[in-house]
C-alpha cells in the first residue's frame, strides 16, 4: 500500500525524460489524444528551459516515476500577477486513490504561492467523476465551462 | 441601424473602453479598479501577447473583446484565451458579440494560434447560444484555487 509520504515530488529535470515519456502518453490515452512527436519534444525542451513559463513535475516512488503534472504562468486581465495554468496531472492507474494526485497539486500551490501568482486553475472532463472528487476537495468549482474554436488549416 | 466597426483597442480609447469594462466587472460581480490601469496598459502595449477590440457604432464605444496569447503542453503554437467579451445591452442583439469573437478567430489565424478558447457561466444562457453556434463546448469544467 503506498501512502503519500513515500512518494517525492521533483521538478522535472533533462534525465527523466525516459521515465516521464510513458506518462505522458498515458494522460493522452486517457484524453483519447495522440499528440504529435514534434509537440511532445517541444513541451519537454520547454519544461527544461528556464526561460519559459512552462513547467513540470514528477511524482517518484523509489525510482519509479508514478505521476505527472504540467503547468504554465500566463497573464490575466483580472489582476497584475500571472496566474497559474495547470494543464495536466496524470497519476499512473497502479497507484491511484493513494495521494498523489493531491501532493503534485500541492507541488503546484507551492510553486504559485512563491512565484506570487495570483491563482492556480485548470479544467477536467465533467464526466471525469474520480478526479473531480479530489478536485472538490483541493479547489473550488468556478461554475465556468470551456468553448473552442480551432483555425481550419489549409 | 448604423453599422459596427471592430477596431483594436488603441491608448485613445481609454475614455470609451473604461465605461464598458466597468460594466463588464458589473455583470460578474467584481472589482477590477485597483488593476484597470496596468490592464489598459497592456492591452494597448505591442510588447505583450495582449489584445483588445472595441466594437463601434458611429462614435460610440458599444462592446469590448480582451484576448491573450500563452503556452500549451499540447500544441507548439501558442493558444488564445478570449478571457472578457462584453455588449452594452442597448447594442445586444445585433450580432456585436459575434462580430468580436470573429475578429478575435481572424487574429488566431493570422498568428497561428492552435486554438481560441474562453470560458463562461454555465447559467449564462444568452451567451451561451451564441457560442453553441459559433464554438465547440469542450465538457471541460473550471476549477480554481488562490495562491497562498
Amino acid at each position: 500500500m503506498t501512502t503519500p509520504s513515500d512518494v517525492r515530488i521533483a521538478a522535472l529535470e533533462a534525465q527523466d525524460r525516459g521515465p516521464w515519456e510513458p506518462l505522458w502518453r498515458g494522460y493522452q490515452s486517457f484524453y483519447e489524444v495522440e499528440l504529435p512527436p514534434a509537440v511532445t519534444e517541444t513541451a519537454f525542451a520547454r519544461m527544461l528551459d528556464p526561460a519559459e513559463p512552462t513547467h513540470g513535475a514528477l511524482a517518484w516512488q523509489g525510482e519509479r516515476a508514478v505521476g505527472l503534472v504540467h503547468f504554465i504562468e500566463h497573464r490575466t486581465n483580472w489582476s497584475i500577477a500571472d496566474t497559474c495554468y495547470l494543464q495536466d496531472l496524470f497519476v499512473a492507474p497502479h497507484v491511484r486513490a493513494a495521494g498523489i494526485g493531491r501532493r503534485l497539486i500541492s507541488h503546484v500551490y507551492d510553486f504559485a504561492a512563491a512565484r506570487g501568482c495570483a491563482r492556480v486553475y485548470w479544467l477536467t472532463q465533467e464526466t471525469n467523476a474520480g478526479a473531480r472528487r479530489l478536485y472538490d476537495a483541493v479547489a473550488e468549482r468556478s461554475g465556468f465551462i470551456q468553448y473552442r474554436w480551432t483555425p481550419p488549416r489549409t | 441601424m448604423t453599422e459596427i466597426v471592430i477596431r483594436p483597442l488603441a491608448s485613445e480609447d481609454k475614455v470609451a473602453w473604461a465605461p464598458l469594462w466597468s460594466a463588464y466587472q458589473h455583470f460578474y460581480g467584481v472589482d477590477l479598479a485597483p488593476v484597470s490601469e496596468r490592464v489598459f496598459a497592456r492591452l494597448t502595449d505591442p510588447a505583450e501577447a495582449m489584445f483588445g477590440a472595441l466594437a463601434w457604432r458611429g462614435e460610440t464605444a458599444v462592446g469590448l473583446v480582451h484576448f491573450l496569447a500563452h503556452r500549451s503542453t499540447w500544441s507548439a503554437a501558442d493558444v488564445c484565451y478570449l478571457q472578457d467579451l462584453y455588449v452594452a445591452p442597448d447594442g445586444r442583439g445585433a450580432g456585436v458579440g459575434g462580430a468580436l469573437i470573429d475578429f478575435v478567430y481572424a487574429a488566431a489565424d493570422r498568428q497561428g494560434w492552435a486554438e481560441v478558447y474562453w470560458l463562461t457561466h454555465e447559467t449564462n444562457t444568452a451567451a451561451r447560444s451564441l457560442y453553441d453556434r459559433i464554438a465547440e463546448r469542450t465538457g471541460f469544467l473550471h476549477y480554481m484555487r488562490p495562491a497562498k
